[in-house]
Parts: C-alpha cells; sequence; structure tokens
C-alpha cells in the first residue's frame, strides 16, 4: 500500500480484521481509517448488490425474479467467500485493501472465481498424493474418505452459489481439524493435515502400526475396523509415553504405563501438560506434531485422571 | 493467525443493505405496460403504482423472500388485465392480493415453479375456479392453491380434480 497511514497518520487495525470474514471486515476497517472513502464504500456495495442480483437470477435459471431469503444469503455468502479468496492471494492486509479501492468488484469477483478452481485443482493433486501416501490398515472411515468421500465432495462442490459450504459427508477428522477454514479452503487443509499425518504414520513401519492399531482395537473391545479415533493420534501419543516411560520405539508396556501413571498424577494437571508437549517437542520439531500435542496432552491429563490410558494409546506388547 | 472478533459489526456490509430489487424499472414496467392494457380498459395510477410497490414490499417481507429486478407484479399485471373478471375499479386491488398470494405460494411450493408457470396456474384458478374472487383466494384458499401447484408439479398423490372435490369451494361460494 501506498499509504500506510492515513490522513491523521493512523493506520489499519489489525485487530478489526478478521480471515474468515476478510473482504467485509478489511473494507470495513479501511473506511473506518478514511483509505476507503464513503463514496468508494457505497459503490462497493452498490456492485455487489449488481452482482448478487445476477447470481441470484442465474441460479434461478431466469425463471424466477425472487427467491427465499436463507436462499439469497447464501449465494450472498458464497460471493463473499469468492471475494475473501481472492484477496488471501496478497502479502498484506495494505495490498489487499489497494487491490479493493483500485479495482471494481466485479474483477475481485472474477480474481476470487479464478483462484478457488486453482484450489480445486490443487486439492485434486492433494487428494492423489494422501491416496499414495495412505496408512495401509482397514480403518473404515478412513478409507471411505479417501476413496469416496472427498472425491464426492470435490464434484458436488459449488463455487458459485455455495462456495463457502464444507461437507459434512468427510467421516474421518485430522487430528488437528481445520478450525477456521470454510468450503475448499477447508478441504485444501483437511488433505495437507491428513498426508502430514499419513507420512508420520508410515515412518514407523507398515507391519508396526498395523499391530499397534489392532492391539488398540482389541484392549477397547472395538472390531478392527470399526476404529473411530485417529490413527495419527494413537501412534503418537504411544511415541511420547513410550519416551516417557524409557523405549525408543512406539511400545509402551503395562509396566511402563503404570509407572508414567503414577509419576504423572503425582504431579499438578498443568505440570502433566507441560511434560506431554515437552517431550513432543523435544522430539520433533514440526508446527503441526507440537499443535498435535497441545490438544492431546488434555487427553491424557483426562485418560490418568480416570485410570483409562488405554483409550488413547495401545497398551501392550508389539510384534 | 490470530484474529480477535471484529467488533465493529454494524459498519459491516450485509445482505439487507443490498438494493436486489428495482423500483425504478418496477414503475417504469407499469407504465409502459399501461400503453398495451388500455386496450383492455385497465390503467393504472402513479398513486396505484406506488402503492403497489410498496405493498410488494411488504408481501416479501411477510413471504421471507427477496426479489430481484422489476420484479413480478409486471408479470401479473400483464396476466390479469386480460382477465374477464378484471376491470378498471378492481385491477389495483386485485393485483395487490395477488403479489401476496403469489409469493405465499412461492415459498409454500419451495420455489419449484417458474413465475411464469405460477402465474398462469394463478389465473386459471382465479378464472375458473374462485369465479373472479380474489379475496376468497387469499383468505381461504392458499392451501388449496399449494396443492394445486403441487399436484400440478405432479409432487402430490391427490389429483385437481381430488383437490377441487375434497374442497368444494364452488358449493360454499353459491
Amino acid at each position: 500500500m501506498k499509504e500506510v497511514k492515513n490522513y491523521y497518520g493512523n493506520s489499519l487495525n489489525y485487530e478489526y480484521i478478521n480471515f474468515s470474514d476478510y473482504f467485509r471486515t478489511l473494507s470495513s476497517e479501511g473506511k473506518r481509517q478514511s483509505f476507503l472513502s464513503e463514496k468508494k464504500f457505497v459503490e462497493v456495495k452498490k456492485q455487489i448488490g449488481e452482482i448478487l442480483s445476477e447470481l441470484i437470477a442465474e441460479y434461478t435459471g431466469y425463471e424466477s425474479t425472487s427467491v427465499m431469503k436463507e436462499t439469497a444469503n447464501d449465494i450472498f455468502v458464497s460471493l463473499l467467500y469468492c471475494l475473501d479468496m481472492a484477496l488471501f492471494t496478497f502479502e498484506s492486509h495494505e495490498d489487499a485493501l489497494d487491490f479493493i479501492i483500485e479495482n471494481d468488484v466485479r474483477t475481485v469477483y472474477k480474481k476470487g472465481q479464478k483462484v478457488i478452481k486453482q484450489c480445486v485443482f490443487e486439492c485434486i493433486s492433494l487428494l492423489v498424493k494422501a491416496k499414495n501416501s495412505r496408512i495401509n490398515y482397514p480403518h473404515s472411515r478412513y478409507n471411505k474418505m479417501l476413496d469416496g468421500e472427498i472425491l464426492a465432495y470435490l464434484k458436488r462442490y459449488d463455487s458459485k452459489y455455495f462456495a463457502h459450504g464444507m461437507s459434512r459427508y468427510i467421516s474421518y477428522d485430522s487430528a488437528n481439524g481445520c478450525g477456521g477454514y470454510r468450503g475448499i479452503l477447508y478441504l485444501k487443509k483437511h488433505l495437507e493435515n491428513i498426508i502430514f499425518e499419513n507420512s508420520f504414520v508410515n515412518d514407523f513401519g507398515e507391519e508396526l502400526i498395523q499391530n499397534l492399531i489392532y492391539g488398540y482395537c482389541e484392549n477397547n473391545y472395538i472390531a478392527y475396523n470399526e476404529i473411530e479415533s485417529n490413527i495419527y493420534s494413537i501412534v503418537l501419543m504411544n511415541r511420547i509415553i513410550a519416551e516417557l516411560a524409557g523405549n525408543e520405539g512406539l511400545t509402551v508396556s503395562k509396566e511402563g504405563a503404570l509407572k508414567i501413571s503414577k509419576l504423572l498424577k503425582k504431579l499438578p494437571e498443568n505440570e502433566q501438560r507441560r511434560i506431554i508437549i515437552d517431550t513432543a517437542e523435544k522430539y520433533f520439531d514440526d508446527s503441526y506434531t507440537k499443535k498435535s500435542s497441545i490438544r492431546l496432552a488434555g487427553h491424557v491429563v483426562n485418560a490418568i485422571k480416570n485410570n483409562d490410558l488405554n483409550k488413547i494409546l495401545y497398551i501392550g506388547e508389539l510384534r | 493467525m490470530y484474529f480477535k472478533r471484529n467488533q465493529k459489526n454494524n459498519s459491516l456490509i450485509n445482505i439487507n443493505q443490498m438494493q436486489l430489487s428495482d423500483t425504478n424499472a418496477l414503475k417504469e414496467s407499469l407504465a409502459e405496460l399501461n400503453g398495451r392494457t388500455n386496450e383492455y380498459g385497465v390503467v393504472l395510477t402513479v398513486k396505484q403504482v406506488n402503492r403497489l410497490a410498496e405493498a410488494v414490499k411488504g408481501a416479501l417481507r411477510e413471504s421471507d423472500r427477496v426479489e430481484i429486478g422489476a420484479g413480478i407484479l409486471p408479470v401479473l399485471a400483464d396476466e390479469f388485465s386480460r382477465s374477464i373478471f378484471v376491470d378498471q375499479e378492481n385491477y389495483a386491488v386485485l393485483l395487490e392480493e395477488l403479489v401476496y398470494i403469489f409469493f405465499q405460494v412461492k415459498t409454500a411450493v419451495c420455489d419449484r415453479i417458474s413465475d411464469n408457470d405460477l402465474v398462469r396456474l394463478l389465473k386459471d384458478y382465479y378464472e375458473n375456479k374462485a369465479m373472479g374472487s380474489v379475496e376468497i383466494m387469499r383468505e381461504r384458499d392458499i392451501d388449496i392453491l399449494v396443492k394445486y401447484v403441487e399436484t400440478e408439479l405432479g409432487q402430490s398423490n391427490v389429483s385437481v380434480g381430488d383437490v377441487y372435490e375434497t374442497e368444494s369451494y364452488t358449493d360454499e361460494r353459491s
């Protein structure tokens, strides 16, 4: 942005800008700080109205001059999502705001449509990558996700009238989730997470992982293919607790688990959490595992409190 | 990256601020239509056009709908101006009632019918079943109209004849 400060010496207040509602919050903050004139802001609203009208007409196949408010709202949110996608390509809020100031909304919208299309292609490539690196275990939800659900979502994905829509049909979640993401970005994040988890798990070897997950199901009286838990989470938990018990691999023996439980129980909960997170950080320097360990530390604390550590990892010998 | 929730929501662009329907286009269409409907002895005065524009807004609000462009009123006016039951005296009031009925039925059938088809069915009902009484259509027959439209769409198990017989509207009216 040419001017990072306005006439009064103020700049954009980033606290008022929200990535999940980017176009609206950025333009609103731009107007508040006088980067976007009142005239331009009115023009922006008018142009959004024009595009929305066109989209509604197109949606009805030009056979209806009215739609239910709910439908209009979905199309409106989809339009805004598309505008957001165009602005995400800029490195700073200032550059993104410049793009709004220097162009009409239709140009921003067209750019957004291109970005969404590109993102769909990226998701197809990521799906291929995720399939090629899949974990070889008959986890029905995991395999269903890779073999049908994601492709079905991509086929149904509606970049015009429901671009912000998320698939309710993806039944296997990644350990870290995709909080804050919507639409095609949600799927992209999900696939990136899955690819990371696949690679992490596969590094331990196919046979070892199969034995670990079979053992986990057996200990918890779950049919081997009806497991609902995230595979990566179980493997990571096994690795962390094995490390604490003094083992190098994934094995957590009954004695080891008992010893760690007793030790951790003596400590306050925040200290228990800190030990889990520190152990993960010591051996894995990637941000994904760090984030997972923060989430999973809470599960460990609860499991120790309830004496059911075997619900979150496999306790027993590994062949 | 973490972002705080926007605290100035009031200034955000929202759908209620969007000018989707075009009142000027509506007024122009109705004025243009007057030239043609004059042939059938019906025209809308400026006052009536303004009143109808307000009635559309009210009907949209009541049926939770959003309209684009000139909207449905010119289509209704064009179709009904040729009805044998319409004269200068009841023309504007009829359109006001019809707009309300149109949106109610359209919402009830979840938009599964096009504007033109619904207008055609309403006219058919108005002339052949309600015998020119729009008041009865609005006050009593909206449910029957919905069934009637669904039957036409092939989404009801009841036949059109059954709908009429069950409700026996003509008997009551006579």
